[in-house]
């Protein structure tokens, strides 16, 4: 079973998992996930792929402790094994030479974009990185990102990061600073990819964002991550993760990700009785 | 005593502080570290105040009003001052939500993500929307911090049933350590390291489990942020609505608000204005009451029993077989048991029941062998009044107090508390357990004044226990003291005094027919050929039944209880009975109806509770609704032995008072709520 090389706390509720997996890792593409699960009797997660070591044969991902398997996750130790590790799966995201680039990151999507950041600084684009961080201490990796792209700057409600606010407003003030700018890429909480959308919306920048609905299988079969894009019905994760901001439901996608919140809160006060001793 | 605050007149009846006094008018005065049910403690500087011919600030909450101040609450400079405080307190505090333009579209959107484990703004925690810092940084006006946010250190605490401790939210008011010392006596919490680096914590860090804690929720009541939090409900939306109950985990009768969302209870807090326990709740009434009520345990249809196995069936089917095979059972070979925790109205239609369709056998329950009983019948047996009913805060008033037989904090919590007030204000303790002799007690009583003597149901279960009551008598009366009998099911006063309103034929020698209405009474199934039972929860009781009636608890139904003090209490329907369950008086009513029985004509618990008054004399202000206490009669001659108070069970059939102090309706709370149950099973001694 694929074993667990890294479990670290990057900031508060965000973890770093670093896995010993040689087969996924020699395939990985930026915008990829995977397919996690840390014990046998669990839930399958998607997780972004937010690194990986095709040489040491290991794949990180970066995730929010959100739920009953994400804190049985972010409980677990290197050496520790999980019992599913499945990848890459779906369509890579799209790299080329575009112009300049900005980058929308937030929360788990520091990490998840951090590999698209790389590729796009290597395609030859200007890459100017947006990190959302509600205060300092959730913004992680701002050295990895400040090592590929020409500019780093943040939104964030703490004055040790300026206190300039939400997303929208910083956006717009970069995206007049860097025009023009041929295209926006945001990953994170589906309210950050939603307001950055909204945002570029009116200026018509194409900005793509990596949608997260509940997923279970990963390969297309289950039909739990329907959502919908350019007014049909698609499967993040065979037909994406990454979709055309413009084109998402996004309505329909903030209702189903609350589909299963009564039972999911069921789960993790079981979890979290099933602990106590 | 007449003062001026922001130019307004103000008349005060007694001493206040400028605090008390401007919020008793209607002038808000930000404040953090204050509480009510608290002694002053000027720690959080919110409530500084400006005094005409005073140099500075003074805080309102620790400044005694006098006649003729002058006092300014919100001038520009003390605005300023606030805020400055405000800020610095935010500064350690997840603060971006609180000045983030994007809280309500966020509040409405990513309200999945309360699930995190850490909480890092106001979106992720579980108070957001009842959280005091929220309140006061409106009411200062506060829109931005200019100091970096810097989080206190330390994760989540998990490792307690019940409570989870958060240290990164803790604005260090003080107010669970003073609450666990000051009321509850219990001194768990306290402050930890000196400095920056202080945080609430306990002797040795230890978890609450192993520092004697008893779990009461007062510090997580009392908590102004989400620092101290609920684990069950802390992911939960809020709740929608609230009803006040009477608790009847037990036999204090605490007032509850039972909070409800989408029609379910979604937690319980103790009702800062309960008669009883003012704003004080213990482990169970806290914490259990919901899991208790949604227990997988729980009977949600009726059960009959068809080839030597139970199956569900609907209410017509059940009440139709019940009457048919009770009917044809002779009236004088059948037994009716019923439970002291049931409500009055419950218990009134099982005795009229009993008279009135099944020939008028006695109803046996635990009331029978309680402690109220026992000092009932020492002063009959002495031809003198001996009362029952006290006042919880005549204990506190006490000066020499003797306990016996009774673990205050698990049997007896808030008795617990007057006791703990008493001793604060040099009151003498004296624990004994319900076996140790008491001449050493004698020696030690000599001296001081007037004495409490409390004891439960334990001293009466030993050898000796009713002529060892005597002896306590004789030892407290005479220097004017009292006996306080503590009995532990919600309604064994009720129950008593039902039963002595209902003349009784002697229980039948061989009964052929056992009628159990609650589960309470330990009887075992003997020889009877039909048991028939009404039950909140699936119990031996119900696996030996042939006809099961599923009732509701008194949370599900309106009711009347009586207290260990005899406060007549009506505790209305807090929350829909789940499945199929009905109120005892209405399972018994059907029943009787079908059985051509008269006298059930009632279609309400207030119409139960109007014959209930006129049958059983010391009940009569139930009828009213309003608290009261049951009337006492002075005097009453002793009855003639075998008279329905010294009813014994069926020969072959055992009954006792429950051992188990946590037993609720056959569930025994300790052994099927895992959070109670390592709470009851810890070794660490009790204070």
């Amino acid at each position: 079973m694929p074993k667990i090389l890294t479990r670290e706390r990057l900031a508060p509720n965000l973890h770093l998992l670093e896995v010993l997996a040689p087969e996924v890792a020699r395939k990985c593409r930026p915008g990829q996930f995977v397919i996690v699960m840390p014990d046998e009797k669990g839930e399958r997660i998607p997780l972004s792929i937010a690194d990986w070591d095709a040489g040491r044969g290991s794949v990180t991902a970066v995730f929010l402790v959100v739920g009953t398997t994400t804190r049985k996750l972010a409980a677990l130790r290197a050496g520790d094994e999980l019992a599913v590790f499945v990848g890459p799966l779906g369509r890579p995201s799209e790299i080329g030479a575009f112009g300049t680039v900005v980058l929308v990151a937030g929360c788990f999507g520091i990490g998840a974009l951090w590999p698209a950041a790389r590729a796009l600084k290597a395609a030859g684009n200007r890459v100017v990185a947006l990190i959302d961080a509600k205060t300092a201490e959730l913004a992680y990796w701002k050295d990895r990102y400040r090592a590929v792209c020409d500019k780093v700057a943040f939104s964030s409600r703490d004055h040790a990061l300026g206190s300039n606010g939400f997303v929208p407003k910083p956006l717009e003030n970069l995206l007049e600073a860097e025009a023009p700018v041929a295209r926006v890429i945001a990953v994170g909480c589906t309210y950050l990819m939603y307001a950055s959308a909204q945002a570029t919306r009116p200026l018509g920048i194409k900005t793509i964002v990596s949608l997260n609905p509940i997923m279970v299988d990963g390969t297309g079969m289950c039909g739990a991550c329907r959502c919908t894009a350019e007014g049909r019905t698609k499967f993040a994760c065979v037909d994406g993760p990454d979709f055309d901001g413009h084109q998402v439901d996004w309505d329909e996608l903030f209702m189903r990700r609350k589909s299963y919140f009564d039972d999911e809160i069921r789960s993790l006060c079981r979890y979290e009785e099933s602990e106590l001793a | 005593m007449k003062l001026l605050i922001d130019g307004r007149a103000i008349a005060l009846e007694g001493p206040a502080t400028l605090l008390e006094a401007a919020r008793a008018n209607g002038i808000d005065i930000p404040s953090l570290c204050d509480h009510p049910w608290l002694a002053p403690y000027a720690a959080c500087r919110l409530c500084l105040v400006e005094v005409k011919g005073r140099k500075g600030c003074v805080p309102a909450c620790s400044t005694a009003a006098e006649e003729g101040m002058d006092v300014m609450t919100s001038t520009p400079d003390l605005q300023s001052l606030r805020r400055g405080i405000l800020e610095l307190i935010l500064a350690e505090h997840p603060h971006a939500c609180l000045i983030c333009c994007e809280k309500p579209s966020c509040d409405d959107l990513k309200s999945t993500i309360r699930k995190t484990g850490e909480v890092t703004g106001c979106v992720l925690c579980p108070v957001n929307g009842r959280c005091e810092l929220q309140r006061v940084a409106e009411a200062v006006g506060l829109d931005r911090v200019p100091f970096p946010s810097h989080r206190r250190s330390g994760e989540v605490r998990r490792d307690d049933p019940f409570i989870d401790r958060d240290n990164s939210l803790c604005i260090l008011c003080g107010r669970c350590v003073r609450v666990c010392h000051e009321v509850r006596g219990a001194s768990v919490l306290t402050f930890v390291s000196r400095g920056s680096e202080t945080v609430i914590g306990t002797a040795l860090d230890r978890r609450l489990l192993d520092s004697e804690c008893q779990f009461c929720g007062a510090c997580v009541d009392v908590c102004p942020t989400g620092s101290l939090t609920e684990r069950a409900v802390r992911y939960d939306r809020p709740a929608e609505t609230e009803t006040k109950a009477v608790c009847t985990l037990c036999g204090q009768g605490c007032g509850l608000c039972v909070k409800l969302r989408d029609g379910r209870v979604a937690g319980t807090s103790p009702d800062p204005e309960g008669a009883v326990n003012r704003g004080q709740a213990c482990v169970k009434g806290r914490f259990l009451v919901r899991p208790a009520l949604i227990h997988p345990r729980r009977l949600l249809k009726p059960l009959i029993r068809e080839n030597g196995e139970l199956r569900e069936a609907g209410w017509e089917e059940a009440l139709t077989l019940a009457a048919t095979r009770l009917a044809g059972i002779e009236p004088g070979q059948i037994s009716v048991a019923a439970s002291a925790q049931s409500s009055c109205e419950d218990l009134f239609a099982v005795h009229r029941f009993a008279a009135e369709a099944l020939g008028g056998p006695a109803v046996a329950g635990p009331w029978t062998n309680s402690a109220a009983a026992g000092l009932r019948d020492l002063g009959r047996a002495a031809g003198r009044a001996v009362p029952l009913n006290f006042r919880l805060s005549d204990i506190a008033l006490a000066g020499t107090i003797v306990v016996i037989g009774e673990d205050l904090p698990v049997t007896q919590p808030i008795v617990g508390l007057s006791v703990h007030r008493a001793v604060a204000r040099g009151a003498a303790l004296i624990r004994m357990n319900a076996g140790e002799g008491l001449r050493r007690l004698s020696d030690r009583l000599d001296a001081s004044g007037p004495v409490l003597i409390l004891f439960g149901p334990e001293l009466l279960k030993r050898g000796q226990g009713q002529a060892r009551l005597a002896e306590l008598w004789d030892l407290a009366a005479p220097g004017g003291g009292r006996l306080l009998a503590l009995d532990r099911e919600s309604n064994i006063r009720g129950g008593l005094a039902i039963a002595e309103a209902f003349p009784a034929r002697p229980a039948a020698k061989a009964a052929r027919a056992l009628y159990i209405a609650g589960p309470h009474p330990r009887i075992a199934p003997g020889k009877a050929d039909l048991v028939i039972v009404q039950a909140s929860y699936r119990d031996e009781h119900v696996s030996s039944a042939d006809i099961v009636f599923p009732e509701a608890t008194s949370f599900e139904a309106e009711g009347t209880f009586v207290n260990i003090e005899g406060r007549i209490q009506v505790s209305p329907t807090a929350v829909a009975p789940p499945g199929e369950a009905w109120p005892g008086w209405r399972i018994l009513k059907e029943l009787a109806a079908r059985l051509g029985a008269p006298g059930f004509d009632f279609a309400s618990p207030a119409e139960v509770r109007i014959a209930l008054s006129a049958a059983v004399p010391p009940l009569a202000a139930a009828a009213a609704g309003g608290p009261a206490f049951l009337a006492e009669e002075a005097g009453r001659p002793a009855p003639s032995v075998g008279g329905p108070a010294d009813e014994r069970p069926t020969r072959g059939r055992r009954l006792a008072a429950p051992r188990d102090p946590d037993d609720y309706k056959g569930l025994s709370l300790a052994a099927e709520i895992k959070g109670l149950k390592l709470v009851r099973g810890r070794r660490c001694p009790r204070s």
